[in-house]
């Protein structure tokens, strides 16, 4: 993985393929990695709100949903076991 | 010694016998031919290229051939081979040199996995390497002709062979291909450009080829890194443009126009992306003043 400014782009071992992130989704999938252990809705709105310094968590809300979907069809995420 | 101290006779000679041992960059190839067009062919485009011994290693044996019985009279073909395996359906014979060209790419890109292999044209300048990935069609080996006409070292204007432990681009320098209306563009542009015959009605149109400088070919053993990667896409009407492009978007470039990078996995990804973390990145789009083009570039290696 490697970040220049607002962008990220992924490597996935699992398949061999390269992903070129929208700067969201790059802090959603940032933010993820930091807590391996599971993350909150809100716990994750309010870290990538943190990332973007952005303070509106009405406003970051669908928008960090879309980045989830985004980054679910690119199938470097998935939801974690209930 | 190099291919143009032999006589055209003795050209002939080896590529009927035993095979003519060529070193192409980091490669020999073993070329074994009766044709006498692949022998022109050879005789005036690697004139500056180093032979080796009939007992020397070659990576490479191939064979450009008739087809057997009357065929070899009647619409006669030309036929590529490494070794055992034939990796095209014949072509008319006339286009002999260009199926060893085509040939070679093929064997260089689908054996030659200890590099990163990008589809893309190589020169170099002051040690520095300036990298022009596209798909076809996009001008590349058009610019790379021009700029080698300017002075900069051709390493290639067809395939970047990244080494990966040395983060550097090793020159493989061969004839540069153009195709249609570039041959008369590069001709006017390039008085003095040694080009082929042009060999017209193939697949890709009409198709010359410009004999690399022997100074490029000399120095085919020094590598060189990548300061600027440059995007570029021709355009006969389009106004030019030279654009900052970002590290993200010239690395998925890179990638696309990797023909290996799935062999070499994540190694290849890190490869890549320490290449653009080094270098300047441009999207490039350009029309008809060729001129222009080659300034624009050269001003580019001016200022960073």
């Amino acid at each position: 993985m490697h970040e220049w400014d607002d962008e990220l782009v992924v490597y996935d071992d699992l398949d061999g393929h390269t992903h070129h992130l929208a700067p969201l989704a790059g802090k959603v999938l940032l933010a993820l990695l930091e807590c391996r252990g599971g993350l909150s809705d809100a716990m994750l709105i309010e870290r990538v709100g943190q990332l973007l310094a952005i303070d509106d968590a009405q406003v970051l809300a669908p928008a960090v949903e879309e980045a989830l979907d985004e980054l679910g069809r690119l199938a470097l995420i998935a939801p974690a076991a209930a | 010694m190099i291919v143009s101290e032999l006589t055209r006779t003795e050209v002939g000679r080896q590529l009927g016998g035993h095979g003519l041992k060529v070193r192409m960059g980091p490669i020999v190839a073993s070329i074994r031919s009766p044709m006498p067009v692949v022998a022109d062919g050879i005789g005036f485009h690697y004139a500056a290229h180093e032979t080796l011994d009939a007992d020397a290693f070659a990576d490479f044996n191939v064979h450009i051939e008739w087809p057997s019985g009357i065929r070899r009279f009647v619409r006669p073909t030309a036929t590529f081979r490494l070794d055992e395996t034939t990796a095209f359906e014949p072509l008319p014979a006339n286009q002999g040199f260009p199926l060893l060209e085509w040939g070679m790419n093929w064997c260089i890109t689908a054996y030659c996995d200890q590099y990163l292999i990008l589809h893309s044209a190589v020169v170099e300048r002051n040690g520095c390497a300036l990298l022009l990935p596209a798909p076809p069609g996009s001008g590349k080996s058009t610019l790379c002709a021009a700029l080698v006409a300017r002075g900069w070292r051709l390493l290639s204007d067809e395939l970047a062979l990244i080494d990966i432990d040395r983060l550097a681009v090793t020159p493989i320098p061969r004839p540069i291909s153009l195709k249609n209306t570039a041959i008369e563009v590069i001709r006017a542009f390039w008085p003095e450009a040694a080009i082929g015959t042009v060999v017209r009605e193939t697949l890709k149109g009409s198709v010359a080829h410009v004999r690399p400088p022997p100074g490029s070919v000399e120095r085919q053993h020094e590598i060189a890194h990548v300061r600027w990667i440059v995007l570029p896409k021709y355009g006969a009407e389009a106004p030019m443009t030279l654009s900052a492009i970002t590290r993200g978007a010239a690395l998925m470039r890179l990638v696309d126009c990797a023909f290996n990078y799935t062999v070499h996995g994540r190694r290849g990804f890190e490869t890549l992306a320490s290449l653009v973390a080094d270098a300047t990145c441009r999207d490039f789009r350009y029309g008809g003043d060729l001129d222009a083009a080659v300034k624009a570039l050269e001003g580019l290696a001016s200022a960073s």
